[in-house]
């Protein structure tokens, strides 16, 4: 399942740190999501959709 | 499948995405058959054979109860459900990990009453000196020994694949909530857990220094103090083992998130599905050297004692001894964690 994350994240310049941040994991797990080696959970990819939405 | 052991580069490691294959659902169907053959041989052990007790079919039988048993165990755990879906995963997932923890719970528990220390040390040189045997630390205590026995018993993959399976079962009922919803204890075990281990491997390591170059037991007259203390190291060591163990392998990371808890129990799964397929090794070994023992030795009636004594002497015993094990899944544990920290801190 591909996601776009990595892009958005870099229109918005954000670095993987403080996304991980703010959603409170780590930064690997940012990482593993980006390259889809990890499907997150429904509650953290609506953590990372509203965040995504908030910022822009 | 990639497996690349020395650099501990684990290709199902790295696709985290992937659900670990479980066999087919109609493994389940022979697991059935496979138990109705081992009730066959266990009704034909103790109806028809029970005069030849001591003979070779009736050892046949013995075997083949153990063997079959334990595969049925091992199929029926490792088999998909007819619908095996996110939830079924989740309760598996639950399942598995409360089996692991009152699986380490119960051996630490057996070892502390005496599994080991207790028999190897202090049996044979109390009884030697007081004469007195089993019974100075236990002070014979039929529940004790009772527990001891249970619980020891409970060091075989075939109980953790037992709870296991009643557990999904129990789980699949009464709801398990999420699987990221953690059974750990806090990080700040994790390091007290780091440091009881290393200080019970050094003593483990003293101890058997000691053992070999100094007979403490000598002393026993000239001074009480210091053969009791090392009486009483021996007691506790299995005791800081056990709960360095458990504190290492079931604490949380610094910062514990669903990726992290995701790769934990994907590394478990990997760990019992080792530990079981080591145990079934094992109970096939037993059962040989049993079979063994009846045909060289057919005049020997307590061929009971034969199955136990090659139980506990043998090298698999080491293989699948749960400190061993669990230390290795901490090591491996680590190890993914870094690679993977490593992994994102280049890209970033």
């Amino acid at each position: 399942m591909k996601n776009n994350i990595r892009v958005e994240r870099a229109i918005l310049r954000i670095s993987q740190q403080d996304l991980a941040n703010a959603i409170g994991v780590s930064r690997q797990t940012i990482f593993a999501i980006e390259n889809g080696k990890f499907i997150p959970s429904t509650e953290l990819a609506l953590k990372l959709l509203l965040l995504i939405l908030f910022v822009k | 499948m990639r497996f690349t052991f020395v650099a501990l580069n684990f290709t199902i490691m790295r696709d985290y995405k992937k659900h670990l294959t479980l066999l087919p659902h109609k493994w389940q169907v022979i697991g059935l058959v496979v138990f109705a053959v081992m009730f066959a041989c266990e009704v034909i052990q103790y109806t028809v054979l029970k005069q030849y007790e001591g003979e070779i079919w009736y050892a046949y039988a013995e075997m083949a109860v153990l063997v079959l048993g334990n595969t049925f165990l091992l199929v029926t755990c490792f088999s998909q459900e007819r619908t095996e879906d996110e939830y079924v995963t989740t309760v598996r997932y639950r399942a598995l990990t409360i089996s692991v923890m009152i699986l380490i719970v119960s051996c630490g528990i057996a070892e502390i009453i005496g599994w080991r220390f207790h028999r190897y040390t202090t049996i044979q040189t109390i009884s030697m000196m007081k004469g007195e045997g089993d019974g100075f630390f236990l002070g014979n205590n039929p529940i004790l020994y009772s527990l001891l026995g249970i619980l020891g018993y409970f060091r075989y993959a075939a109980n953790l694949e037992l709870l296991y399976i009643v557990l999904v079962k129990i789980l699949k009922r009464i709801g398990c909530g999420t699987v990221y919803s953690s059974l750990l204890l806090q990080n700040r075990y994790k390091k007290t857990g780091w440091w009881l281990l290393g200080i019970s491997i050094v003593l483990v390591l003293v101890t058997i220094l000691i053992n070999k170059y100094v007979n403490v037991l000598c002393w026993y007259g000239k001074m009480l103090w210091l053969v009791k203390l090392y009486l009483l190291v021996c007691l506790i060591l299995p005791l800081m083992a056990y709960t360095g163990v458990f504190m290492v392998c079931l604490s949380r990371e610094e910062q514990e998130d669903e990726f992290i808890r995701h790769i934990r129990v994907r590394l478990l799964v990997i760990f019992v599905i080792a530990y079981a397929l080591l145990s079934l090794f094992e109970v096939l070994n037993i059962a040989g050297r049993h079979l063994y023992s009846v045909i060289e030795q057919p005049t020997i009636e307590n061929h009971g004692y034969y199955l136990y004594s090659h139980i506990s002497g043998q090298l698999l015993l080491w293989l699948t001894w749960i400190p061993g094990l669990s230390v290795v899944y901490a090591l491996v544990l680590r190890k993914v964690l870094s690679n993977n920290l490593k992994e994102s801190n280049d890209e970033e």
